[in-house]
């Protein structure tokens, strides 16, 4: 099949280019259905506490006004529950956020009640007349501050074999008894996507047991899973509609509680309900990089051989929902050092949950350990790319077992032929231009290649066209493209031709 | 949005009339900031005073200087031959600020009336004296490192805003203001207030008062002169710290100097002392960190915009050094 490769890795025009520049392309605020309904969210304004009052009256006047809806009266939805084990959902213990489900307020801008009108405007303003009152308690939004309890995640308390548990191999922080060694400390803060496409959904009950979403989501089938669970409903009757996704870089990979306070909406006025959300809100409820705290430990020969590394982090979590991530895993296989320690503990604050932020966990981790090498090398006064070098493995020191291919060392030298490294001085600040110092530094990231399998089907109709169907979206890689690539070379049929 | 109603008013008079009687109208002109106030429910006026069609938009030579109308956009203040070539530093200003778009439908009093971005003030859930007397004030205990370091007082730390307005007070521009009582003259550099106990004023407009022009006298200041805008992007945002510089050269001796600073405070913060400092000295880098020094007296910072104590005084050297070589 190799040889007859034609369009794969080959250079291809887009095959949806032309809707997304011409705005044909459809995203998810972008479909209007008879009757539509428009939702907008009333966030809490405290961190932690009780609604105690919440005053909709004024609301419920307002012109245009179907629905208030709040914790006082929202339909009780069937399964608020945690989520399984569906790997496009975070490995979680606790559970999303349970909208308008009780009094209680978890984070600053929670909803705690959705205005719904026949415009968006009406919608709006209604929304600015809801007064709450809250019994205020003390809030913690400060990951150092609460260090001190930080816990092991459930699932590492679980089974010691979790990715999350603490490892060891050689010596227990063998570092510390070195006489050449570093220890520094590393924090990433709160980092949010941001993407150009707010975070939108349409939903429409078409019968009171089916459901069609067209949501922003980077996992149809995972949103499709999650809602008819929540709704008790059998996963053929919930239909999720997705084509175009105008950014999400991770934060579209959950069910937020914008899309369950959406769907409950469109349940109470039983009119398809389209909810946008603000930029303002697209920084409060759904998600963000963790604000993670490292320290590094490390010691090594003078020849430049890692004898010990221990690397500890501390992640942010919700009180609601045990968000984690693989921040640890590239310590543990990158290096040749006999001994060597992990601890990941999470530090739940009165926030929002976290989730994956494009090189998630990974590029978090990724920055403590290779700042600590360039420190490590320059104690060693070594250059850092050789002192990486000196401590190459040619096989996964976690698992005790070969890589199925690793080109580092290929790719170490092309970067350090492209980038002119030989002209590196070992001294920090020794090179300038003009105003401006100039450094040649270097880092390694790391991301497991997953794979699972997905279905897709191909009907080949009688003028010689394929259509092909698959539940999925474009995240802007350009999976059309790519399906259609893959479609042509495996039936030998030009790619104008398929239909994806 | 909160419902309002709408008018076009023809002559100044009449738009005066209708805004002096009604404490609920605004006059509104390009907008850029009063409709987003309104979406937000910052502003809520009952009434808006469309004044786009007024005649008020030239820009003419005088016989000692140059008249911007009110209704000049930004745009076409910074791209007219007789104001680049009498008053360059104006049109560096103005091209620093907003973005095109912006700049194309902005006006030159809009941009003076323009409110603080102060981020309590604009979020409705956080208390604010500028928005709602005798709420408090936000940022004095909470995130305030887009906030002053001259001139605030317990009630209000907000800053202004504008970059134009930073350089109109540099170049000793006046004010021209129409009313209800008749006509007034007043000093570009006492236009805008300081918070005091009033901080929900943001200038000394009275109720029904519309500027109408302003005038810049004429001056040497039209080689040596820079506007250095430091911000966290290159572009559409606005400054933590910007300082308008004029100097007036000869034998590489100071003979003049105009230096403003803007983002430092309530209003567009005029260097009278560090611009008397400069005069009669070579312009040199160590005369620029002098005059620095005095104009960096009486600053005070807060939690978290202490970094402006050094970013003020360097950014002011920047610009007189550039404007020293231009």
């Amino acid at each position: 099949m190799k040889t007859q490769d034609k369009h794969i890795g080959g250079s291809m025009s887009r095959v949806d280019g032309y809707l997304k520049v011409t705005g044909g392309a459809r995203y998810s605020a972008e479909y209007e259905l008879p009757g539509m309904t428009y939702g907008v969210l009333v966030g809490s304004t405290i961190a932690k506490g009780r609604i105690t009052s919440i005053d909709t009256k004024a609301a419920e006047r307002a012109p245009g006004v179907l629905a208030v809806i709040t914790h006082l009266n929202s339909p009780k939805v069937p399964g608020f529950k945690p989520t399984g084990k569906d790997p496009s959902q975070p490995q979680t213990v606790g559970g999303p956020l349970k909208v308008f489900h009780d009094e209680k307020v978890l984070f600053n801008d929670q909803p705690i009640a959705l205005v719904v009108a026949d415009t968006f405007e009406r919608a709006r303003h209604a929304a600015r007349l809801i007064k709450a009152q809250y019994a205020k308690e003390t809030h913690q939004t400060d990951l150092e501050a609460s260090a001190t309890q930080a816990f092991l995640p459930t699932q590492a308390k679980k089974n010691p074999k979790s990715p999350m548990a603490d490892y060891q191999r050689g010596q227990a922080d063998a570092y510390k008894s070195a006489s050449l060694k570093i220890e520094q400390e590393y924090v990433i803060p709160n980092e949010m996507h941001s993407p150009m496409e707010m975070q939108s959904i349409t939903a429409h009950w078409e019968a009171p047991d089916r459901l069609t979403l067209y949501d922003k989501t980077q996992g149809t089938m995972g949103t499709r899973r999650d809602f008819a669970k929540e709704w008790n409903l059998p996963e053929e009757n919930v239909k999720v509609i997705a084509t175009f996704v105008g950014g999400a870089f991770g934060n579209a990979l959950h069910s937020w509680p914008h899309e369950s306070a959406a769907v409950i909406g469109a349940k109470v006025v039983n009119r398809p309900l389209k909810l946008m959300l603000t930029r303002e809100q697209m920084f409060t409820m759904v998600g963000y990089r963790p604000y993670t705290w490292q320290k590094v430990g490390m010691s090594a020969t003078p020849d430049g051989k890692i004898t010990a590394i221990s690397h500890d982090s501390i992640g942010q979590t919700s009180t609601y929902e045990e968000f984690t991530e693989s921040t640890l895993a590239q310590t543990r296989m990158m290096y040749t050092s006999p001994n060597l320690t992990t601890r990941y503990r999470l530090a739940a604050l009165d926030v929002s949950t976290p989730i994956w932020m494009r090189g998630p966990g990974e590029a978090t981790g990724a920055f403590a350990l290779e700042s600590a090498m360039d420190e490590m090398a320059h104690l060693l006064k070594l250059d850092p790319l050789e002192f990486r070098l000196r401590n190459y493995t040619d096989q996964d020191p976690e698992k005790n077992r070969p890589w199925s291919t690793k080109f580092l060392k290929e790719c170490y030298q092309l970067g350090a032929d492209r980038i002119g490294w030989k002209n590196r001085k070992l001294e920090p600040g020794a090179v300038r231009e003009g105003d401006w110092l100039l450094g040649y530094g270097m880092g390694v990231g790391t991301f497991g290649a997953h794979r699972g399998s997905a279905h897709v089907s191909a009907q080949l109709l009688p003028n010689g066209h394929v259509v092909l169907q698959c539940a999925t979206t474009d995240i802007g890689p350009g999976t059309g493209t790519a399906m259609t690539q893959i479609a042509a070379d495996t039936l030998g049929i030009d790619p104008s031709h398929i239909t994806f | 949005m909160n419902q309002f109603q709408y008018v076009r008013a023809s002559k100044p008079q009449a738009a005066i009339d209708v805004v002096a009687k009604d404490p609920t109208a605004k006059f509104i002109a390009g907008g850029t900031n009063l409709v987003d106030l309104m979406k937000r429910g910052v502003m809520t006026p009952q009434k808006l005073v469309d004044i786009n069609r007024l005649p008020l938009a030239k820009i003419e030579s005088q016989h000692n200087g140059l008249r911007i109308g009110a209704l000049a956009l930004n745009s076409t203040v910074a791209n007219d031959a007789q104001v680049r070539a009498k008053q360059p530093l104006l049109a560096l200003a103005l091209n620093a600020g907003a973005s095109p778009q912006l700049r194309n439908m902005a006006t030159v009093g809009g941009n003076m009336l323009q409110r603080t971005r102060c981020s309590y003030f604009y979020d409705l859930a956080m208390p604010c004296n500028k928005r709602e007397p005798g709420t408090g004030c936000g940022a004095l205990e909470g995130i305030n490192r887009m906030h002053a370091i001259f001139g605030a007082s317990s009630t209000c730390i907000a800053v202004h805003p504008s970059d134009m307005s930073v350089a109109l007070v540099a170049l000793d521009a006046t004010v021209l203001i129409s009313g209800p009582k008749g006509e007034r003259r007043l000093a570009f550099g006492d236009f805008h207030r300081l918070p005091g106990d009033t901080p929900e004023r943001d200038s000394n407009l009275e109720a029904g008062e519309l500027i109408t022009a302003v005038e810049i006298p004429d001056n040497a200041f039209t080689k040596h002169v820079h506007y250095q805008k430091v911000r966290e992007r290159a572009s559409y945002a606005f400054a933590l710290v910007s300082a308008a510089v004029a100097l007036d050269i000869e034998n590489n001796t100071i003979k003049a100097a105009r230096l403003a600073f803007g983002s430092v405070a309530h209003k567009p913060w005029r260097l009278t002392a560090a611009e008397q400092a400069l005069v009669g000295q070579p312009a040199t880098e160590a005369s620029f960190r002098r005059a620095a020094e005095v104009a960096m007296q009486g600053a005070k910072a807060f939690k978290h915009n202490a970094y402006k104590l050094k970013l003020a005084p360097n950014t002011l050297v920047q610009a007189l050094k550039t404007a020293s070589a231009a």
